[in-house]
């Protein structure tokens, strides 16, 4: 009979067994981690690399080994079984004689665990008793901790992974898959997707109030961990789990909800019947708000509404009755094209009007699907102030919608969730001042996905108010996949929104319209070709065609005859006003079109008369009907449409933010007129736009066009751009949207990046690795992207983590790259060192170099005085140098020549005795410039030349452009141009060698000064119109721009009158 | 481009685990830097080693050197001079 085998098991504490028995392990820990690395590697180790290994700083690491290996033999050795070989240089376990828990589990799942067959992977989860040698750590021994750091991550993973894979095959059978959804949860806590799995299978099984358990669990940790509320996906689990009332999300929940606020009277308001001033005014203004620009009201030469009399009553009830328990608080409203459901639409505004109510729209058009908010925005921007009411979160939302105003960033998540509470809470208040209250959407066909959810939300959450919803969508035009579907279906499914169907006219109805705007048509011809399809028939009622009475073939023909028929200067205007695809301005149109501006005008009067196109606003026309849009687009030939789309890209591209710049419109058009690098440029700014206004769902999709329009372009524009659009995904509010393989093409994109010498897109690159990893929690990995791997400590160290994030933040902010980024990560590494009450030096660094970049003079120079008192703290005084160097700039800028003096003279005292010449010579130069501008005796120029031709021996450019600076000023202000030009060309050359965006600012300023100064306007107008600084790579440093606004005011004052 | 030098020496003597620790460390910031890490030599018994690279200039590669905490004895920037 053979000898039991022995067994060592990995996963979990470490543990040898024999014949089921535990085999007592030697109390060294160094002994242990030997066994357990030589088990879980398999093969044979120089003795030299084992001592490195473990035994790094002793004197004799070999007798180290031997001892250890003398203590393992007692362990391992076993009735004449020996697997442990030692030879005279090198060590092995034979793996062969034994049975090793991990790499059973490597063996049954060798590579992804979807590739593993189901039951392999149920043996493979009985292996797994916990973390890969858990508790056996040796701090000290870098490299076994590096090694064992990043087994235990890759075995979590594969833990995580089997169960995730188990779970979905065992789909069809909850009960089987339920422990392990709740294995992967425990294992995996921080990911939304395991909440989810988790809910999903308990629901399954019946278990809905643990699954409502989870869903909290998931709401506190998304609050505590990530800032933000529960993700769409997550709520519409917690819906799927059955029960009626909205979730409260601990996180979101900004204040009492709307419903709860409508139906709890407050304690300390007035009598319900007595409305507060601010109430009345509310009322006043709603009483007065007009119709919608794109639902205007009736005119009374218009053909009047016939046919639709129950349709109307249907909708109507639903308005009055919202509010009222159990009754709908929304409708649907669906049709064919030019069925008439904008007109039904129009009529219902009116009598909502004509009741004392309001109405509230925005117009949806069908390039603006990736606009996210869009008619929500426009819902907002064309309301009075007053009506946004006193509330400033709710005054804030207009602005927020708008874009960037209202400073709501992006990657926080700033709960899209509370965003969604405020407009709920602002809808209920108006219906509070004044009701019946509509709320219309039309064409939803073309909603953007983030309305879609806002407006989902809204339908639940203001159920018990009298806020009614209108809703109006082309029949057969949305497509089942889209989100507009998904909340669609929700709403009908969940009994909250009617559905209403508008059918075509029959014979009599359509003769009655008919007859309402020409009465010498034939009705019956009429209704034969239009078939009870309203807008046709009156199309072709009111059609002046020398044909009239023939029958077309279609609308679109009739409507291609209408469009035929129009002069040649309003036909040549169409497809530009087409093209552009939603509600144009005038001067955009102008900008677009090369054509002079009185005869655009007159085309579009051409075109209002006609009935194609009809004013929407001040200097705004829309098209009277999207049908006649299509029309007009549909009569382009391929070439030319590209032509059209190429040209307005263009124009739309040269505008500014100011001028009301619609990056998500440059996009499309550059998309459709192909230009690609256009396309992928402006798909990376409407992306960042989407950020800022948590529509991350439309945010991924920007980035994946952008991607798109990438191939073929030459690598010079490709990398930056493609850098520009991967690092987007870097942003936490787009964790859920990233690619598997994201890091990959990051990590590949920068090494083009650094082949190239494209510094900037290198930094972003780094910066954007490190910050994927770092929420992914790999702070192993972080840390390499980042500076310190070896120090990165074990996972889910804040202060590694910390660490990590501010030496990227330093780098870059000493490099002058990647700016945005490095602002995300120093505000990271600050929350998270405060969190967890750190002090690292690093962090301080990071957050005194972003002070003084921004010009915060105060909160720079303490936070550098943070730096030395950290390093000194730690006795470790690696930035103290670099930051007494900093704060004499500081003290400098700030004026406070004394103060600066005696800085730099601690600063070279140090210098001299760390030995670091290079400190030593700029501290130098910064005692000579403190101590002229203070009018001591030690100051003057010869001095600080002293100090610049050392350091040019030094070879230090950026402490020579600093200096140089510095003295130029000193120059100019001593009228002395001539020599400011020399140091301010010195500056020039440094910051073009070192690629300095900052630099580039300063010079080109002092020498733009030095130009004015010698009166020479054209020089100083050359230098300021220089490239680098009307267009910088981001916002210069606080002296820079300064240095600008002394040279403009200098040459302004220098040119001729 | 400056061509710098950087001087340093090991006791204990340099390990490859070591160096490649080193050179993981040093690697992003010599990227983000523009410095090209042309090749280093280091003496028969591990205890002295020089880098040459591609720099901006000296400064920025005793600043990646900073970062990366990575120490030295000096950083110099000179001509080539080939036979």
């Amino acid at each position: 009979m053979s000898p039991p085998r022995l067994s060592v098991h990995l996963l979990g504490p470490l543990e040898v067994q024999t014949g089921g028995e535990r085999v007592d392990l030697p109390p060294s820990r160094k002994a242990r981690a030997l066994l357990a690395y030589l088990a879980a590697t398999g093969r044979p180790h120089a003795r030299s690399a084992l001592c490195d290994l473990f035994w790094p700083e002793v004197n004799d690491p070999r007798a180290g080994l031997r001892w250890a290996l003398s203590k393992l033999r007692d362990v391992v050795h076993h009735e004449g079984a020996e697997p442990l070989m030692c030879a005279r240089d090198r060590v092995a376990l034979d793996v062969d004689a034994v049975d090793v828990d991990l790499r059973r589990v490597t063996s049954l799942v060798p590579a992804e665990a979807s590739q593993a067959s189901t039951e392999a992977l149920l043996e493979a989860v009985h292996a797994f008793r916990g973390g890969f040698v858990e508790g056996l750590d040796l701090p000290a021994c870098h490299q076994f901790a590096a090694w064992s750091l990043g087994t235990r991550e890759r075995l979590h993973g594969l833990h995580v992974s089997v169960h995730a894979t188990l779970c979905r095959r065992l789909q069809g059978d909850p009960e089987a898959a339920l422990p392990h959804a709740l294995a992967r949860l425990s294992l995996d806590p921080f990911t939304e997707a395991a909440y989810l799995e988790a809910m999903e299978v308990l629901a399954g099984v019946g278990r809905v109030d643990q699954g409502l358990e989870v869903y909290e669990r998931c709401c506190r940790m998304l609050a505590d961990h990530l800032g933000r509320g529960p993700s769409e996906a997550l709520q519409t689990a917690r819906w799927q789990l059955g029960s009626a009332a909205p979730p409260a999300s601990p996180s979101a929940a900004p204040s009492a909800s709307p419903s709860a606020r409508a139906a709890e009277p407050d304690a300390d308001a007035p009598e319900a019947d007595a409305p507060s001033p601010a109430g009345s005014n509310l009322a006043a203004i709603l009483a007065d708000l007009p119709p919608p620009d794109h639902l205007p009201a009736l005119d009374t030469g218009e053909p009047r509404l016939v046919g639709r009399s129950s349709e109307l009553e249907a909708l109507l009830g639903v308005i009055h009755g919202s509010g009222d328990g159990g009754r709908d608080n929304s409708f649907l409203l669906t049709g064919e094209a030019g069925i008439g459901k904008t007109r039904l639409l129009r009529e219902l505004v009116a009598r909502v009007r004509e009741a004392g109510g309001w109405v509230l729209s925005g117009p949806i058009f069908e390039t603006e699907e990736v606009r996210p908010f869009g008619p929500w925005a426009d819902l907002l921007a064309g309301l009075p102030r007053g009506a946004l009411g006193g509330d400033a979160e709710v005054a804030g939302l207009s602005a927020v919608l708008q874009g960037r105003a209202s400073g709501a960033r992006t990657d926080r998540p700033t709960a899209r969730a509370q965003f969604f509470g405020a407009v709920a809470r602002w809808l209920a208040s108006l219906a509070e001042a004044r009701t019946p209250a509509l709320v219309v959407l039309d064409d939803i066909q073309w909603l953007d996905a983030s309305s879609a959810a806002l407006l989902h939300f809204l339908v639940r959450e203001l159920a018990p108010t009298p806020v009614a919803f209108g809703l109006a969508a082309r029949e057969g035009e949305i497509s089942p996949t889209t989100p507009v579907a998904r909340m669609l279906r929700s709403l009908l499914v969940s009994g909250r929104t009617a559905r209403v169907s508008l059918a075509r006219l029959d014979a009599p109805d359509t003769e009655t319209l008919v007859r309402s705007v020409a009465r010498e048509v034939d009705p019956a011809r009429v209704f034969a070709a239009s078939e009870g399809n309203p807008f046709f028939a009156l199309a072709l009622a009111t059609s002046d065609a020398p044909g009239r009475g023939e029958t077309p073939r279609s609308i679109e023909e009739e409507l291609d005859d209408r469009l035929e028929r129009l002069d040649p200067g309003a036909r040549a205007l169409l497809p530009w006003a087409a093209a552009l695809g939603r509600a144009f301005d005038v001067p955009l149109l102008v900008r677009v079109v090369d054509r002079p501006d009185h005869e655009i005008v007159e085309a579009i009067d051409t075109l209002e008369r006609r009935g194609i196109l009809r004013a929407s606003g001040e200097d705004r026309y829309d098209f009277t009907h999207s049908l006649l849009r299509q029309a007009a687009t549909d009569r382009l030939s391929e070439p030319v449409r590209r032509q059209v789309h190429r040209s307005i890209a263009r124009a739309l591209d040269a505008m500014d933010r100011t001028e009301g710049r619609l990056p998500g419109a440059v996009a499309h058009h550059a998309e459709r007129g192909g230009l690609s690098a256009v396309a992928a440029a402006a798909c990376a700014e409407a992306a960042d736009d989407h950020l800022w206004v948590f529509a991350y769902d439309e945010a991924a999709t920007m980035v994946e066009r952008g991607r798109a329009q990438l191939e073929g372009l030459p690598d010079e524009t490709r990398i930056p751009l493609e850098v520009d659009l991967l690092r987007l995904y870097s942003f936490a509010g787009l964790a859920d949207h990233r690619p598997d393989d994201v890091e990959d093409e990051l990590r590949r994109v920068t090494d083009e990046a650094v082949s190239l010498g494209l510094g900037q897109s290198v930094a972003k690159g780094h910066a954007s690795l490190m910050e994927i990893q770092y929420q992914r929690g790999a702070f192993d990995e972080a840390g390499r992207s980042s500076l310190r791997s070896a120090e990165a400590g074990r996972t889910g160290d804040p202060g590694s983590a910390a660490r990590a994030l501010a030496e990227t933040a330093a780098c870059l902010l000493l490099l002058d790259q990647a700016l945005d980024d490095a602002r995300r990560l120093v505000d990271e590494s600050t929350q998270l060192a405060r969190s967890h009450g750190l002090e690292i030096d690093v962090v301080a660094l990071a957050g005194a170099l972003l002070s003084h970049q921004d010009g915060e003079l105060a909160a720079a120079h303490a936070a550098f005085r943070e730096v030395i008192r950290r390093g000194r703290r730690q006795r470790d005084r690696w930035w103290e140098l670099p930051a007494l160097a900093r704060m004499t700039m500081v003290e400098l800028d700030q004026g406070a020549y004394a103060a600066a003096l005696a800085r730099a003279r601690e600063t070279g005292e140090l210098a001299v005795r760390m030995g670091d010449p290079v400190q030593g010579a700029f501290a130098r130069g910064l005692a000579a410039l403190a101590a002229g501008r203070g009018g001591e005796a030690e100051g003057g120029m010869e001095r600080v030349d002293a100090a610049l031709e050392e350091l040019r021996d030094l070879d230090s450019l950026w402490k020579i452009a600093h200096l140089q600076g510095y003295a130029a000023e000193d120059d100019i202000a001593r009228g002395c141009p001539a020599s400011a030009r020399e140091r301010a060309d010195e500056t020039l050359r440094a910051a073009r060698t070192l690629e300095r965006p900052s630099l580039h600012v300063l010079s080109r300023a002092l020498l733009a000064h030095c130009a004015a100064l010698e009166g020479d306007p054209r020089a100083a107008r050359k230098h300021l119109d220089a490239p680098e600084v009307t267009h910088p790579h981001h916002r210069p440093s606080h002296r820079a721009l300064e240095a600008l606004e002394r040279a403009r005011a200098a040459a302004a004052a220098a040119a001729p009158s | 481009m400056a061509h710098v030098i950087l001087e340093r020496s090991f006791d204990p003597p340099l390990t490859d685990e070591r160096l490649e620790e080193i050179t993981g460390r040093l690697q992003p910031c010599l990227d983000r830097g523009g410095v090209r890490w042309i090749r280093s030599c280091q003496s028969r018994d591990r205890t002295r080693l020089i880098c040459e690279f591609e720099a901006p200039d000296a400064d920025v590669v005793r600043g990646v050197l900073m970062q990366a905490r990575v120490e030295h004895e000096r950083v110099w920037s000179g001509q080539v001079i080939e036979p």
